[in-house]
Protein backbone atom coordinates (compact mmCIF):
# COMPACT_ATOMS: atom_id res chain seq x y z
CA UNK A 1 0.00 0.00 0.00
CA UNK A 2 1.37 3.28 -0.88
CA UNK A 3 1.47 6.12 1.92
CA UNK A 4 -0.46 8.58 -0.06
CA UNK A 5 -4.19 8.25 -1.19
CA UNK A 6 -5.29 9.43 -4.39
CA UNK A 7 -8.90 9.39 -4.85
CA UNK A 8 -11.13 9.89 -1.19
CA UNK A 9 -14.35 8.90 -1.32
CA UNK A 10 -16.21 11.13 1.82
CA UNK A 11 -19.65 10.73 2.58
CA UNK A 12 -21.47 13.86 3.41
CA UNK A 13 -24.25 13.90 6.13
CA UNK A 14 -27.51 15.37 6.86
CA UNK A 15 -28.29 18.83 6.95
CA UNK A 16 -27.66 19.79 10.71
CA UNK A 17 -25.60 16.65 11.65
CA UNK A 18 -22.02 17.08 12.31
CA UNK A 19 -20.22 17.09 9.06
CA UNK A 20 -17.11 14.81 10.93
CA UNK A 21 -16.23 13.19 7.66
CA UNK A 22 -15.88 16.53 5.49
CA UNK A 23 -14.30 17.71 8.63
CA UNK A 24 -11.54 15.12 8.46
CA UNK A 25 -11.09 15.38 4.68
CA UNK A 26 -10.44 19.10 5.05
CA UNK A 27 -7.33 17.53 7.15
CA UNK A 28 -6.74 14.92 5.09
CA UNK A 29 -6.44 17.65 2.34
CA UNK A 30 -3.84 18.99 4.11
CA UNK A 31 -1.71 15.88 4.12
CA UNK A 32 -3.02 15.24 0.30
CA UNK A 33 -3.50 18.27 -1.55
CA UNK A 34 -3.28 16.75 -4.82
CA UNK A 35 -6.06 13.85 -4.20
CA UNK A 36 -9.30 13.54 -5.72
CA UNK A 37 -11.82 13.77 -3.20
CA UNK A 38 -15.48 12.81 -3.58
CA UNK A 39 -18.22 13.76 -1.95
CA UNK A 40 -21.17 11.66 -2.14
CA UNK A 41 -24.47 12.86 -0.76
CA UNK A 42 -27.79 10.54 -0.10
CA UNK A 43 -31.22 11.84 -1.22
CA UNK A 44 -33.32 11.08 2.13
CA UNK A 45 -33.58 7.26 1.22
CA UNK A 46 -33.84 6.43 4.43
CA UNK A 47 -37.08 9.10 5.01
CA UNK A 48 -38.71 6.43 3.18
CA UNK A 49 -38.69 3.76 5.21
CA UNK A 50 -40.64 1.50 3.13
CA UNK A 51 -43.24 1.73 0.32
CA UNK A 52 -44.39 1.08 -3.18
CA UNK A 53 -42.30 2.91 -5.45
CA UNK A 54 -44.36 4.30 -8.18
CA UNK A 55 -47.34 6.00 -6.73
CA UNK A 56 -47.28 9.50 -7.71
CA UNK A 57 -46.48 10.86 -4.22
CA UNK A 58 -43.70 8.24 -3.53
CA UNK A 59 -42.31 10.06 -6.96
CA UNK A 60 -42.26 13.34 -6.35
CA UNK A 61 -41.20 13.07 -2.41
CA UNK A 62 -37.97 11.33 -4.18
CA UNK A 63 -37.46 13.82 -6.82
CA UNK A 64 -38.07 16.42 -3.91
CA UNK A 65 -35.06 14.77 -1.85
CA UNK A 66 -32.67 14.60 -4.32
CA UNK A 67 -32.84 17.90 -5.44
CA UNK A 68 -32.35 19.25 -1.52
CA UNK A 69 -29.75 17.02 -2.04
CA UNK A 70 -28.28 18.41 -4.44
CA UNK A 71 -28.43 21.71 -3.03
CA UNK A 72 -26.90 20.45 -0.01
CA UNK A 73 -23.77 18.74 -1.62
CA UNK A 74 -23.10 22.28 -3.33
CA UNK A 75 -23.28 24.46 -0.24
CA UNK A 76 -21.17 22.15 1.39
CA UNK A 77 -18.62 22.29 -1.21
CA UNK A 78 -18.42 25.67 -0.55
CA UNK A 79 -17.29 24.55 3.18
CA UNK A 80 -14.08 22.98 1.92
CA UNK A 81 -11.27 24.53 -0.06
CA UNK A 82 -11.27 26.17 -3.01
CA UNK A 83 -8.39 24.57 -4.18
CA UNK A 84 -8.98 21.23 -3.67
CA UNK A 85 -10.21 18.74 -6.62
CA UNK A 86 -13.66 18.14 -5.58
CA UNK A 87 -16.53 16.42 -7.43
CA UNK A 88 -19.99 16.07 -5.85
CA UNK A 89 -21.82 12.91 -6.16
CA UNK A 90 -25.60 12.63 -5.41
CA UNK A 91 -26.22 8.85 -5.30
CA UNK A 92 -29.23 6.80 -3.32
CA UNK A 93 -27.41 4.84 -1.05
CA UNK A 94 -29.79 2.77 0.61
CA UNK A 95 -27.13 -0.09 1.80
CA UNK A 96 -23.33 -1.00 2.19
CA UNK A 97 -23.89 -2.75 -1.09
CA UNK A 98 -24.41 0.12 -3.13
CA UNK A 99 -21.41 2.47 -1.26
CA UNK A 100 -18.75 -0.52 -1.95
CA UNK A 101 -19.98 -0.76 -5.67
CA UNK A 102 -19.91 3.08 -5.74
CA UNK A 103 -16.48 3.17 -3.75
CA UNK A 104 -15.21 0.29 -6.71
CA UNK A 105 -16.74 2.23 -9.76
CA UNK A 106 -14.64 5.44 -9.04
CA UNK A 107 -11.38 3.60 -7.61
CA UNK A 108 -11.67 5.44 -4.58
CA UNK A 109 -8.19 3.87 -1.96
CA UNK A 110 -9.74 5.76 0.99
CA UNK A 111 -13.37 5.89 2.61
CA UNK A 112 -14.82 7.96 4.73
CA UNK A 113 -17.90 7.56 6.84
CA UNK A 114 -19.52 9.78 9.43
CA UNK A 115 -19.43 8.39 12.56
CA UNK A 116 -23.46 7.52 13.75
CA UNK A 117 -23.70 8.93 17.26
CA UNK A 118 -22.92 6.28 20.11
CA UNK A 119 -25.09 4.88 23.23
CA UNK A 120 -26.11 1.69 23.50
CA UNK A 121 -26.05 -1.59 21.86
CA UNK A 122 -28.26 -0.69 18.70
CA UNK A 123 -25.70 2.43 17.83
CA UNK A 124 -23.05 0.18 17.51
CA UNK A 125 -24.90 -2.43 15.89
CA UNK A 126 -25.67 -0.09 13.31
CA UNK A 127 -22.61 1.56 12.88
CA UNK A 128 -20.21 -1.95 13.27
CA UNK A 129 -22.28 -2.86 10.25
CA UNK A 130 -21.87 -0.33 7.79
CA UNK A 131 -18.29 -0.06 8.29
CA UNK A 132 -17.69 -3.25 9.52
CA UNK A 133 -18.83 -4.96 6.09
CA UNK A 134 -16.95 -2.41 3.94
CA UNK A 135 -14.03 -4.01 5.79
CA UNK A 136 -15.02 -7.46 5.22
CA UNK A 137 -16.00 -7.32 1.35
CA UNK A 138 -14.00 -4.56 -0.02
CA UNK A 139 -10.38 -4.21 -0.03
CA UNK A 140 -10.96 -0.62 0.90
CA UNK A 141 -9.31 1.75 3.46
CA UNK A 142 -12.81 2.95 5.78
CA UNK A 143 -12.11 6.19 8.11
CA UNK A 144 -15.03 6.88 10.21
CA UNK A 145 -14.90 10.08 11.21
CA UNK A 146 -15.66 11.98 14.45
CA UNK A 147 -15.86 15.15 15.14
CA UNK A 148 -13.55 16.83 17.58
CA UNK A 149 -15.06 17.74 21.14
CA UNK A 150 -16.37 14.03 21.25
CA UNK A 151 -19.68 14.94 22.65
CA UNK A 152 -22.07 12.32 22.87
CA UNK A 153 -25.95 13.17 22.57
CA UNK A 154 -27.93 11.58 25.18
CA UNK A 155 -29.54 8.45 24.80
CA UNK A 156 -33.23 9.46 25.60
CA UNK A 157 -34.03 6.24 27.05
CA UNK A 158 -31.86 7.04 30.22
CA UNK A 159 -34.53 8.60 32.36
CA UNK A 160 -33.81 12.48 33.34
CA UNK A 161 -33.93 13.47 36.37
CA UNK A 162 -37.27 14.70 38.31
CA UNK A 163 -39.00 17.08 36.10
CA UNK A 164 -38.79 20.84 36.89
CA UNK A 165 -41.68 22.83 38.54
CA UNK A 166 -42.66 25.99 36.29
CA UNK A 167 -44.48 28.20 37.29
CA UNK A 168 -47.26 28.04 34.83
CA UNK A 169 -47.68 23.67 34.90
CA UNK A 170 -50.71 22.61 35.04
CA UNK A 171 -51.79 24.16 31.45
CA UNK A 172 -53.79 21.91 29.49
CA UNK A 173 -53.26 21.01 26.15
CA UNK A 174 -55.86 23.06 24.62
CA UNK A 175 -54.56 26.81 26.69
CA UNK A 176 -51.39 25.70 24.90
CA UNK A 177 -52.88 26.03 21.30
CA UNK A 178 -54.96 28.48 21.63
CA UNK A 179 -51.76 30.42 23.09
CA UNK A 180 -49.36 29.36 20.36
CA UNK A 181 -50.68 29.34 17.00
CA UNK A 182 -48.58 28.32 14.32
CA UNK A 183 -45.47 27.02 16.21
CA UNK A 184 -44.47 24.33 14.07
CA UNK A 185 -42.65 23.98 10.83
CA UNK A 186 -43.40 21.03 9.52
CA UNK A 187 -44.32 22.16 5.98
CA UNK A 188 -42.25 18.85 4.99
CA UNK A 189 -44.52 16.08 5.97
CA UNK A 190 -47.62 18.70 5.65
CA UNK A 191 -47.60 18.90 2.26
CA UNK A 192 -47.05 15.58 1.72
CA UNK A 193 -50.14 14.72 3.57
CA UNK A 194 -52.16 17.74 1.44
CA UNK A 195 -50.59 16.13 -1.79
CA UNK A 196 -52.38 12.93 -1.23
CA UNK A 197 -55.20 13.96 0.32
CA UNK A 198 -55.91 16.44 -2.40
CA UNK A 199 -55.79 13.75 -5.08
CA UNK A 200 -58.14 11.57 -3.21
CA UNK A 201 -61.26 14.03 -2.98
CA UNK A 202 -63.03 16.44 -1.35
CA UNK A 203 -64.00 14.33 1.93
CA UNK A 204 -61.14 14.24 4.35
CA UNK A 205 -61.92 13.11 8.34
CA UNK A 206 -59.35 14.38 10.53
CA UNK A 207 -59.15 12.44 13.92
CA UNK A 208 -57.82 15.05 16.38
CA UNK A 209 -56.56 16.87 17.80
CA UNK A 210 -54.91 18.55 14.59
CA UNK A 211 -51.50 20.19 14.75
CA UNK A 212 -51.76 24.00 14.07
CA UNK A 213 -49.61 23.99 11.09
CA UNK A 214 -51.49 21.10 9.66
CA UNK A 215 -55.07 23.07 10.87
CA UNK A 216 -53.63 25.94 8.91
CA UNK A 217 -52.44 23.87 5.61
CA UNK A 218 -55.77 22.54 5.76
CA UNK A 219 -57.92 25.12 5.87
CA UNK A 220 -55.79 26.91 3.19
CA UNK A 221 -57.45 23.94 0.65
CA UNK A 222 -60.75 23.43 -0.49
CA UNK A 223 -61.07 20.10 0.99
CA UNK A 224 -64.05 19.75 3.32
CA UNK A 225 -62.50 18.77 6.78
CA UNK A 226 -64.70 17.49 9.29
CA UNK A 227 -62.12 16.55 12.38
CA UNK A 228 -64.05 13.74 14.34
CA UNK A 229 -62.58 11.73 18.28
CA UNK A 230 -61.82 8.27 18.28
CA UNK A 231 -63.72 7.77 21.86
CA UNK A 232 -66.65 9.58 19.79
CA UNK A 233 -66.92 7.84 16.51
CA UNK A 234 -69.49 10.12 14.51
CA UNK A 235 -72.03 6.92 13.33
CA UNK A 236 -73.26 9.49 10.95
CA UNK A 237 -70.71 10.51 9.00
CA UNK A 238 -71.12 10.98 5.45
CA UNK A 239 -68.54 8.87 3.38
CA UNK A 240 -65.10 10.53 2.79
CA UNK A 241 -62.59 9.69 0.37
CA UNK A 242 -59.75 10.15 3.29
CA UNK A 243 -59.22 9.49 7.34
CA UNK A 244 -56.26 11.57 8.21
CA UNK A 245 -55.42 10.01 11.35
CA UNK A 246 -52.72 12.31 13.51
CA UNK A 247 -49.80 11.82 15.45
CA UNK A 248 -51.15 13.45 18.75
CA UNK A 249 -54.57 11.53 17.58
CA UNK A 250 -53.38 8.27 17.12
CA UNK A 251 -51.13 8.26 20.17
CA UNK A 252 -54.11 8.70 22.43
CA UNK A 253 -55.85 5.27 21.22
CA UNK A 254 -53.82 3.30 23.66
CA UNK A 255 -56.66 0.15 23.38
CA UNK A 256 -56.50 -2.84 20.96
CA UNK A 257 -60.32 -2.69 21.12
CA UNK A 258 -60.03 0.98 20.61
CA UNK A 259 -57.61 0.73 17.19
CA UNK A 260 -59.78 -2.14 15.80
CA UNK A 261 -63.09 0.20 16.22
CA UNK A 262 -61.18 3.16 14.80
CA UNK A 263 -60.03 1.23 11.56
CA UNK A 264 -63.43 -0.43 11.33
CA UNK A 265 -65.26 2.88 11.32
CA UNK A 266 -62.59 4.16 8.91
CA UNK A 267 -63.19 1.37 6.51
CA UNK A 268 -66.86 1.77 6.79
CA UNK A 269 -67.36 5.24 6.10
CA UNK A 270 -64.25 5.61 3.15
CA UNK A 271 -65.35 5.43 -0.38
CA UNK A 272 -64.50 3.09 -2.40
CA UNK A 273 -60.45 2.87 -2.66
CA UNK A 274 -60.20 5.63 0.08
CA UNK A 275 -56.87 7.03 1.43
CA UNK A 276 -56.35 7.06 5.09
CA UNK A 277 -52.73 8.19 6.34
CA UNK A 278 -51.51 7.31 10.16
CA UNK A 279 -49.30 9.05 11.72
CA UNK A 280 -47.23 6.90 13.83
CA UNK A 281 -44.14 6.60 16.19
CA UNK A 282 -42.00 4.41 17.53
CA UNK A 283 -39.06 4.61 19.60
CA UNK A 284 -36.67 1.52 18.18
CA UNK A 285 -36.68 3.93 14.81
CA UNK A 286 -34.69 6.64 15.97
CA UNK A 287 -31.72 5.79 14.06
CA UNK A 288 -32.38 4.61 11.24
CA UNK A 289 -35.48 7.08 10.25
CA UNK A 290 -33.06 10.20 11.60
CA UNK A 291 -29.77 10.65 13.83
CA UNK A 292 -30.66 14.54 13.99
CA UNK A 293 -32.71 14.49 16.34
CA UNK A 294 -30.98 12.90 18.30
CA UNK A 295 -28.39 15.70 19.04
CA UNK A 296 -32.21 17.30 19.35
CA UNK A 297 -32.81 15.47 22.11
CA UNK A 298 -29.42 16.76 23.97
CA UNK A 299 -29.92 20.43 24.05
CA UNK A 300 -31.60 21.33 20.48
CA UNK A 301 -34.95 23.78 20.71
CA UNK A 302 -37.21 24.68 18.16
CA UNK A 303 -37.49 28.32 18.01
CA UNK A 304 -40.48 29.69 16.09
CA UNK A 305 -41.35 33.53 16.09
CA UNK A 306 -45.08 34.13 16.83
CA UNK A 307 -47.28 36.37 14.05
CA UNK A 308 -47.03 39.19 16.93
CA UNK A 309 -43.16 38.94 16.86
CA UNK A 310 -43.55 36.88 19.93
CA UNK A 311 -40.21 34.15 20.48
CA UNK A 312 -41.45 30.66 21.62
CA UNK A 313 -38.52 28.28 21.99
CA UNK A 314 -40.14 24.12 22.62
CA UNK A 315 -38.20 21.08 23.85
CA UNK A 316 -39.30 18.11 24.73
CA UNK A 317 -37.82 15.12 26.93
CA UNK A 318 -39.65 11.65 27.36
CA UNK A 319 -39.88 11.02 31.32
CA UNK A 320 -41.15 7.75 30.94
CA UNK A 321 -40.91 4.51 28.56
CA UNK A 322 -42.92 1.70 28.45
CA UNK A 323 -41.67 -0.64 25.85
CA UNK A 324 -43.55 -3.44 27.33
CA UNK A 325 -47.33 -1.45 27.24
CA UNK A 326 -46.01 0.78 24.40
CA UNK A 327 -46.58 4.28 25.65
CA UNK A 328 -44.38 7.01 26.70
CA UNK A 329 -44.70 10.04 29.18
CA UNK A 330 -43.20 13.31 27.05
CA UNK A 331 -43.01 16.55 28.55
CA UNK A 332 -43.19 19.28 26.44
CA UNK A 333 -41.57 22.45 27.81
CA UNK A 334 -42.18 25.88 26.26
CA UNK A 335 -40.28 29.25 26.52
CA UNK A 336 -41.81 32.41 25.71
CA UNK A 337 -39.89 35.13 25.14
CA UNK A 338 -42.06 38.42 26.17
CA UNK A 339 -39.64 40.85 26.25
CA UNK A 340 -35.70 41.12 26.88
CA UNK A 341 -36.59 40.84 31.02
CA UNK A 342 -39.74 38.25 31.10
CA UNK A 343 -39.57 34.46 30.04
CA UNK A 344 -42.53 32.45 30.60
CA UNK A 345 -42.34 28.64 31.05
CA UNK A 346 -44.98 26.52 30.57
CA UNK A 347 -45.15 22.72 30.84
CA UNK A 348 -47.23 20.33 29.05
CA UNK A 349 -46.94 16.06 30.20
CA UNK A 350 -48.87 13.49 27.83
CA UNK A 351 -48.86 9.94 27.46
CA UNK A 352 -48.82 8.23 23.85
CA UNK A 353 -49.18 5.08 22.77
CA UNK A 354 -46.26 3.82 19.92
CA UNK A 355 -46.54 1.08 17.50
CA UNK A 356 -44.22 -1.68 15.86
CA UNK A 357 -44.30 -1.31 12.07
CA UNK A 358 -45.74 -4.71 11.74
CA UNK A 359 -48.64 -4.41 14.32
CA UNK A 360 -49.95 -1.65 12.54
CA UNK A 361 -49.47 -3.37 9.27
CA UNK A 362 -51.06 -6.34 10.86
CA UNK A 363 -53.97 -4.29 11.74
CA UNK A 364 -54.66 -2.71 8.50
CA UNK A 365 -54.50 -5.59 6.84
CA UNK A 366 -57.19 -7.26 8.72
CA UNK A 367 -59.87 -4.46 8.17
CA UNK A 368 -59.27 -4.54 4.49
CA UNK A 369 -56.31 -1.87 3.98
CA UNK A 370 -53.98 -2.20 1.54
CA UNK A 371 -50.32 -0.60 2.68
CA UNK A 372 -48.76 1.42 0.12
CA UNK A 373 -45.96 3.13 1.76
CA UNK A 374 -44.74 4.50 5.04
CA UNK A 375 -42.79 7.62 5.41
CA UNK A 376 -40.58 8.46 8.21
CA UNK A 377 -39.64 12.14 9.04
CA UNK A 378 -37.33 14.65 10.50
CA UNK A 379 -39.13 13.45 13.89
CA UNK A 380 -37.24 10.13 15.67
CA UNK A 381 -39.08 7.10 15.03
CA UNK A 382 -42.31 8.77 12.98
CA UNK A 383 -43.37 6.67 10.56
CA UNK A 384 -46.31 8.18 8.18
CA UNK A 385 -48.66 5.33 6.56
CA UNK A 386 -50.77 5.57 3.24
CA UNK A 387 -52.92 2.76 2.79
CA UNK A 388 -55.88 2.47 0.50
CA UNK A 389 -58.89 1.00 0.83
CA UNK A 390 -59.34 -2.77 -0.26
CA UNK A 391 -62.34 -3.72 -2.96
CA UNK A 392 -63.96 -6.83 -0.72
CA UNK B 1 -3.33 16.31 12.36
CA UNK B 2 -2.05 16.88 15.83
CA UNK B 3 -2.00 13.54 17.35
CA UNK B 4 -2.05 10.31 15.69
CA UNK B 5 -2.08 6.79 16.57
CA UNK B 6 -0.93 3.93 15.15
CA UNK B 7 -1.13 0.22 16.72
CA UNK B 8 1.32 -2.33 15.91
CA UNK B 9 1.36 -5.78 16.91
CA UNK B 10 5.14 -6.45 15.65
CA UNK B 11 4.14 -8.25 12.12
CA UNK B 12 4.98 -6.33 9.08
CA UNK B 13 1.28 -6.25 7.87
CA UNK B 14 0.30 -3.37 11.01
CA UNK B 15 3.31 -1.33 9.96
CA UNK B 16 1.30 -0.39 6.77
CA UNK B 17 -0.15 1.95 9.41
CA UNK B 18 2.88 3.61 10.30
CA UNK B 19 3.66 4.19 6.15
CA UNK B 20 -0.21 5.74 5.90
CA UNK B 21 0.31 8.06 9.13
CA UNK B 22 3.48 9.54 8.06
CA UNK B 23 1.62 12.18 5.59
CA UNK B 24 -0.50 12.97 7.94
CA UNK B 25 1.77 14.18 11.09
CA UNK B 26 3.98 16.05 8.46
CA UNK B 27 3.16 19.54 10.50
CA UNK B 28 4.67 21.26 13.38
CA UNK B 29 3.11 20.34 16.43
CA UNK B 30 2.20 16.98 15.26
CA UNK B 31 2.93 13.65 17.12
CA UNK B 32 2.87 9.91 16.58
CA UNK B 33 1.97 7.27 19.10
CA UNK B 34 2.87 3.82 18.45
CA UNK B 35 1.03 1.74 20.74
CA UNK B 36 1.32 -2.03 21.23
CA UNK B 37 -0.36 -3.99 23.55
CA UNK B 38 0.64 -7.58 24.70
CA UNK B 39 -2.79 -8.77 26.07
CA UNK B 40 -3.93 -12.35 23.84
CA UNK B 41 -7.23 -13.22 24.35
CA UNK B 42 -5.96 -17.14 24.11
CA UNK B 43 -3.17 -16.51 26.57
CA UNK B 44 -5.90 -14.71 29.08
CA UNK B 45 -8.10 -18.04 29.16
CA UNK B 46 -4.81 -20.22 30.63
CA UNK B 47 -2.65 -19.77 33.45
CA UNK B 48 0.59 -17.93 32.20
CA UNK B 49 3.73 -16.99 34.48
CA UNK B 50 4.30 -13.50 34.98
CA UNK B 51 8.00 -14.09 33.39
CA UNK B 52 6.22 -14.48 30.34
CA UNK B 53 4.24 -11.27 30.74
CA UNK B 54 7.51 -9.16 31.37
CA UNK B 55 8.98 -10.77 28.31
CA UNK B 56 6.22 -10.25 26.01
CA UNK B 57 6.34 -6.65 27.59
CA UNK B 58 10.21 -6.58 26.89
CA UNK B 59 9.87 -7.92 23.52
CA UNK B 60 7.15 -5.16 22.72
CA UNK B 61 9.18 -1.89 24.15
CA UNK B 62 11.82 -3.27 22.34
CA UNK B 63 10.14 -3.56 18.77
CA UNK B 64 8.80 -0.04 18.94
CA UNK B 65 12.13 1.97 20.21
CA UNK B 66 13.13 0.12 17.00
CA UNK B 67 10.25 1.16 15.01
CA UNK B 68 10.46 4.97 16.76
CA UNK B 69 13.97 5.14 15.27
CA UNK B 70 13.44 4.07 11.77
CA UNK B 71 10.25 6.77 11.65
CA UNK B 72 12.32 9.82 12.90
CA UNK B 73 15.54 8.39 10.62
CA UNK B 74 12.91 9.28 7.69
CA UNK B 75 10.87 12.39 9.30
CA UNK B 76 11.58 14.45 12.39
CA UNK B 77 8.49 14.20 13.71
CA UNK B 78 7.99 13.18 17.39
CA UNK B 79 7.40 9.90 18.10
CA UNK B 80 5.98 8.53 21.38
CA UNK B 81 5.42 4.81 22.28
CA UNK B 82 3.07 3.13 24.61
CA UNK B 83 3.23 -0.61 25.71
CA UNK B 84 0.25 -1.88 27.32
CA UNK B 85 -1.05 -4.89 28.76
CA UNK B 86 -4.75 -4.78 28.37
CA UNK B 87 -6.92 -5.21 25.55
CA UNK B 88 -6.62 -2.33 22.24
CA UNK B 89 -10.23 -1.19 23.58
CA UNK B 90 -9.02 -0.40 27.37
CA UNK B 91 -5.89 0.94 25.86
CA UNK B 92 -6.83 3.25 24.00
CA UNK B 93 -10.17 4.08 25.38
CA UNK B 94 -8.51 6.94 28.25
CA UNK B 95 -6.62 8.19 25.55
CA UNK B 96 -9.27 8.94 22.74
CA UNK B 97 -10.18 12.72 23.62
CA UNK B 98 -6.42 13.94 23.06
CA UNK B 99 -6.58 11.91 19.51
CA UNK B 100 -7.15 12.98 16.04
CA UNK B 101 -6.91 9.62 14.39
CA UNK B 102 -6.42 6.01 15.11
CA UNK B 103 -4.93 3.75 12.62
CA UNK B 104 -4.97 -0.44 12.33
CA UNK B 105 -4.76 -3.09 10.12
CA UNK B 106 -7.43 -5.39 10.70
CA UNK B 107 -6.20 -8.43 12.02
CA UNK B 108 -7.86 -10.49 8.62
CA UNK B 109 -9.70 -12.70 11.06
CA UNK B 110 -12.70 -14.77 9.61
CA UNK B 111 -14.54 -17.47 9.83
CA UNK B 112 -13.95 -19.51 13.28
CA UNK B 113 -11.15 -16.86 14.64
CA UNK B 114 -13.74 -14.12 13.92
CA UNK B 115 -16.58 -15.65 15.73
CA UNK B 116 -14.82 -16.43 18.53
CA UNK B 117 -12.32 -13.49 19.24
CA UNK B 118 -14.70 -11.24 17.22
CA UNK B 119 -12.81 -8.10 15.36
CA UNK B 120 -10.63 -6.18 17.35
CA UNK B 121 -11.38 -3.27 14.12
CA UNK B 122 -15.12 -3.27 14.44
CA UNK B 123 -14.55 -3.12 18.67
CA UNK B 124 -12.40 0.10 17.98
CA UNK B 125 -14.64 1.71 15.41
CA UNK B 126 -18.10 1.17 17.30
CA UNK B 127 -16.50 1.45 20.78
CA UNK B 128 -13.88 4.73 20.44
CA UNK B 129 -14.76 8.59 20.31
CA UNK B 130 -12.43 9.27 18.14
CA UNK B 131 -11.80 8.89 14.57
CA UNK B 132 -10.98 5.42 13.34
CA UNK B 133 -8.93 4.52 9.83
CA UNK B 134 -8.84 0.57 9.85
CA UNK B 135 -6.60 -0.30 6.38
CA UNK B 136 -7.54 -3.48 5.13
CA UNK B 137 -5.11 -6.72 6.05
CA UNK B 138 -3.26 -7.96 2.87
CA UNK B 139 -3.06 -11.05 1.63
Amino acid sequence: MSSGFQTILVELAAPLQEQSALEKASELWRSFPEADFLFFHSPKGKEVVAGLPGTDAFQSLEQRNREEAERHARELRDRFPKEAKVQLLVEKILDPRDLLELAQERNADLLVLNALPRGGFFSRWVQGDRAAWMLRHGEIPVLVARADGRKEPTFAGVLPEEPTEFKAAGQTPADLDSAFPPYRSREHEVSVFLEVLEKAGPHTAVLEPMGSALAEALASTDLKVTPFCHDSLPADLEPQNSFLLTFSGMAAVRQLEDQQALLKFCGEKLSREGVLIADLFNPWLRFPVDTVVLSRDADGEEQVELPDGTQVRRNIRVLKRDYLNQFQTVEKLYWVDHDEEEVETRREVLESRFYSRFEFQHLLTSHNFHLEAIWGSRYPGEMVFLARKGTR
Amino acid sequence: MQRVAVLLDGGESAEVGVTVALPLVNFAGSELLLIRTTYDSLESTVPVGAQHWRRKERQARHYLEQMRGRVQAVQGVVVECLVSSDPLLETLKPLEDDLDLVILVSSGRSGFARWAYGSESERLMAGLGCSVLVLPAED
